[in-house]
């Protein structure tokens, strides 16, 4: 699965990826190529290289010119495996790959200079020497990023084209002559050049990775995001936000309010309350902060502790699958079955379900989450579940949105111990304004069956 | 003052033909030829796909461009593998058009080269932009064909040449008349709306403004939509503006159905009205006005007497009937060429 497949995920991913400041294109098209990590290892390393450079060069914005600079030259980047993969190939390259070939291995090594020059330790950035390669493409040391079959290269050469110079009327004769020449030149650089191929490939690799670490660390000062610490047990979020979201509101002059969350391994998460209670919000942030952290972007939270998962879903009741022939309920339960299989299979997985069964009626509903939640407990994988039926069951830990207070809408989680019937969606009908007389009557009846039940 | 010295007053230029075979090629390699010595840090490039490769299948003589040395020249990879020029590559273009990726190089003897540059308005503005930047030319100049098949504008470049010629009509008087047309439409003057800033960003659709400089989007997608629109609403509407091309239909429709005795029609720049001459002044004559966004100073016409059956027009006759109406300077580049 690479990076490109989790974009249209119902999360808030696609925005970070967007957000980013990459300054060339072929390291965007590395980004979206990224295969999800194999292992915590991957990851780790990566959180290593982005702390340090940030807390080397972003972190205080006393390199913001550097970084400018550095951005500047990233931005000449151009991918071309395609060249070099001719140049092993060991097809004949032409002026303009030849080209490609110093152009990468200028920037390279002006940016190496860049970093030299800050005294600052970059090893961890992986800079080649790519000196021998400079040197056979720009044999008279002008160091201009362009290219020709210079006359250095060949006496023969430097004659005939001063004779074609100095002749009034085009010389096919001459033009050809000296083009063959230029040929032999050509293959002559071409077999000098094969043997770095891999050094000018990893180059290519090293300004794209360097392109994406200051994308992300721009991003962390940007969005005011955090390094992560890594968890085998808990999943622990404080005060995770959702900054597109953030961003929304904020036009509209409203706050987001953060939200502290963890999540058991083993112990699946109940989260209850009524609807408009921001549960949907949190399975979203939720999604998205595993995404980032697979990735290794910063997180958008307090402080966060995440662990490594296998893979990551998020189930909303939303999404019908037409071309199956499928109504929305089988397709959410396909999809919560396939999550079962992954989990009963031993993967270490996180699983967002958001109102499983919420289109049905409320007995056989309550019936599918209990025994849903039955299920996936004991499990080596991470699951969340979001109902606003009453679960009478043990096999969870819950927490439930505060809900209205003070007629203000309090998003945060707090733990439930009793089971207790949700009363919030009368109160919230209400604040929305709709006819009294209907409210009124839905509050007798909530009352008098929760008297029959007492 | 020769053609040359006024040129020179120009950051960019270009050269746009009324018609294949009216000299545009011709012009190009006179200028360059003319050019002082010191004067030749300049780029060229032509606009994307231009109608005249096909001439290369049909057989006559392929249009190339004789450039001196010390000249920067944009063209497409696959024409660059096909010049016959030493030159070094300056720049390869991120972006891959119709025919590869833009090549930019710079010349280091005089040769030919056949141009095919940037494909899109705004790659040929950003390359006009990085050659006066990072390569320090004092110039570009753009072989800018009226193709309706090119996405980019001529009308990017600060000065314009025109060529006219006997390959468009063997007629003198039907020769001037239809090149003082489209001196017209070069020639229609900028917009003085007061939503101009706005309008100028706006890449798609067709707009109105009402009184007082608010826009409205009319929801249509190209003007042939046009009878899709409420006539209460189009009565309302002090100018239109469309970001696409001008057609015929369009024009006809609107003065069918209300008064454009003070309406006014805003296009890009003059290579977006393909409306007929008969239209045009039909609509101009009830009162209504065509503007534009983006005005080239057009400061010749050149022409060229030879047509490509081998007909030679009267050209002293030719270049003063046509200055006289259009009131522009006319050169007869072969002639002056020969006399020079």
């Amino acid at each position: 699965m690479k990076l490109r497949t989790f974009l249209d995920s119902q999360s808030s991913f696609r925005f970070f990826v967007e957000r980013l400041n990459i300054s060339s294109s072929h390291a965007r098209n590395v980004l979206l190529d990224t295969q999800f990590p194999d292992t915590l290892k991957e990851i780790k390393s990566a959180y290593q290289s982005l702390k340090t450079f940030y807390d080397q060069f972003i972190k205080e914005g006393k390199f913001k010119y550097t970084i400018l600079n550095v951005q500047e030259k990233l931005s000449e980047v151009r991918d071309i495996r395609g060249s070099l993969s001719r140049l092993e190939k060991g097809n004949l390259l032409d002026d303009i790959e030849l080209f490609e070939i110093k152009s990468i291995s200028l920037i390279s090594e002006d940016i190496k200079h860049i970093f030299n020059e800050t005294g600052i330790n970059t090893e961890y950035l992986n800079f080649y020497d790519l000196s021998p390669v400079v040197e056979i493409l720009d044999p008279e040391g002008n160091r201009i990023n362009s290219f020709y079959v210079y006359d250095v290269y060949s006496e023969e050469l430097a004659l005939i084209r001063k004779e074609l110079k100095s002749k009034e009327v085009f010389d096919e004769e001459l033009y050809y002559k000296a083009s063959l020449i230029e040929e032999k030149v050509r293959e002559r650089l071409c077999s000098d050049l094969i043997k770095y191929v891999e050094l000018i490939g990893d180059s290519l690799k090293t300004l794209a990775n360097l392109d994406l670490i200051i994308a992300k660390a721009l991003q962390v000062k940007e969005l005011n995001l955090c390094f992560p610490d890594y968890s085998k047990g808990t999943i622990n979020y404080k005060a995770l936000v959702n900054p597109e979201i953030e961003e929304y509101l904020s036009k509209e002059g409203k706050e987001f309010q953060p939200v502290d969350i963890s999540i058991e391994i083993q112990k699946p998460l109940l989260i209850t309350g009524a609807n408009m209670g921001g549960k949907s919000v949190s399975l979203k942030s939720l999604f998205t902060a595993q995404l980032l952290f697979q990735f290794s972007f910063g997180i958008p939270a307090k402080n966060a502790s995440i662990s490594y998962v296998d893979n990551l879903f998020l189930i909303t009741g939303d999404n019908q699958s037409i071309s199956k022939g499928l109504s929305s309920f089988a397709a959410e339960i396909i999809a919560i079955d396939s999550v079962i299989k992954e989990v009963v299979s031993g993967k270490k997985i996180l699983a967002l379900i958001d109102e499983p069964a919420g289109t049905t009626n409320p007995t056989e509903g309550t019936a599918l989450v209990s025994s849903l939640l039955k299920r996936l407990s004991g499990q080596c994988s991470y699951v969340v579940v979001t109902t606003h039926y009453n679960i009478e069951n043990s096999d969870c830990r819950r927490l439930r949105v505060r809900g209205y207070i003070d007629g203000k809408m309090d998003y945060s989680l707090i733990p439930v111990n009793e089971i207790e019937a949700p009363r919030e969606a009368v109160n919230i009908a209400r604040s929305l304004n709709v006819d009294d007389i209907w409210i009124s009557e839905a509050e007798l009846i909530v009352n008098q069956k929760n008297k029959y039940a007492k | 003052m020769s053609l040359v010295q006024v040129v020179l007053k120009y950051r960019s230029l270009s050269i746009v033909g009324m018609e294949k075979n009216t000299g545009k090629t011709e012009c190009f390699n006179y200028l360059v030829r003319k050019l002082p010595d010191e004067c030749l840090n300049i780029a060229v490039t032509s606009i994307g796909l231009d109608g005249e490769r096909v001439d290369s299948v049909t057989g006559t003589k392929k249009p190339e461009i004789l450039l001196r040395r010390g000249m920067y020249f944009a063209t497409s990879e696959k024409l660059y593998k096909k010049r016959e020029i030493l030159s070094e590559v300056v720049n390869v273009s991120e972006s891959s058009g119709s025919l590869g990726r833009t090549i930019t190089a710079k010349a280091l003897a005089s040769g030919k080269v056949m141009l095919a540059g940037p494909p899109a308005t705004v790659q040929l503005k950003k390359w006009m932009e990085e050659m006066t930047i990072k390569f320090k030319t004092r110039m570009c100049i753009i072989d800018g064909a009226i193709s309706r098949m090119s996405l980019a504008s001529p009308a990017v470049s600060e000065a314009m040449i025109l060529t006219t010629g006997a390959a468009l009509s063997m007629n003198i008087d039907s020769l001037v008349q239809k090149t003082s047309r489209m001196v017209d439409l070069i020639k229609l003057p900028v917009t003085q709306t007061s939503s101009y800033e706005m309008l100028k960003i706006i890449s798609k659709g067709i707009w109105g403004i009402i009184c007082g400089g608010e826009l409205i989007d009319l929801n249509i997608s190209s003007s042939l939509e046009i009878e899709k629109v409420d006539t209460d609403l189009l009565s309302k509407l002090e100018a239109i503006f469309i970001s696409g091309a001008l057609t015929d239909i369009f024009l006809k429709i609107l003065t069918d159905r209300i008064d454009v005795s003070s309406l006014e029609i805003i296009v890009r720049d003059f290579s977006r009205i393909f409306a007929d001459h008969r239209t045009l002044f039909n609509f101009e004559r009830r009162g209504g006005k065509i503007r534009v966004l983006q005005k080239s100073n057009l400061i010749a016409v050149c022409v060229n007497p030879v047509s490509p059956n081998g007909a030679i027009l009267n050209s002293e006759r030719l270049c003063s009937e046509l200055s006289k109406v259009i009131k522009l300077p006319v050169y007869d580049i072969i002639r002056e060429d020969y006399e020079a």
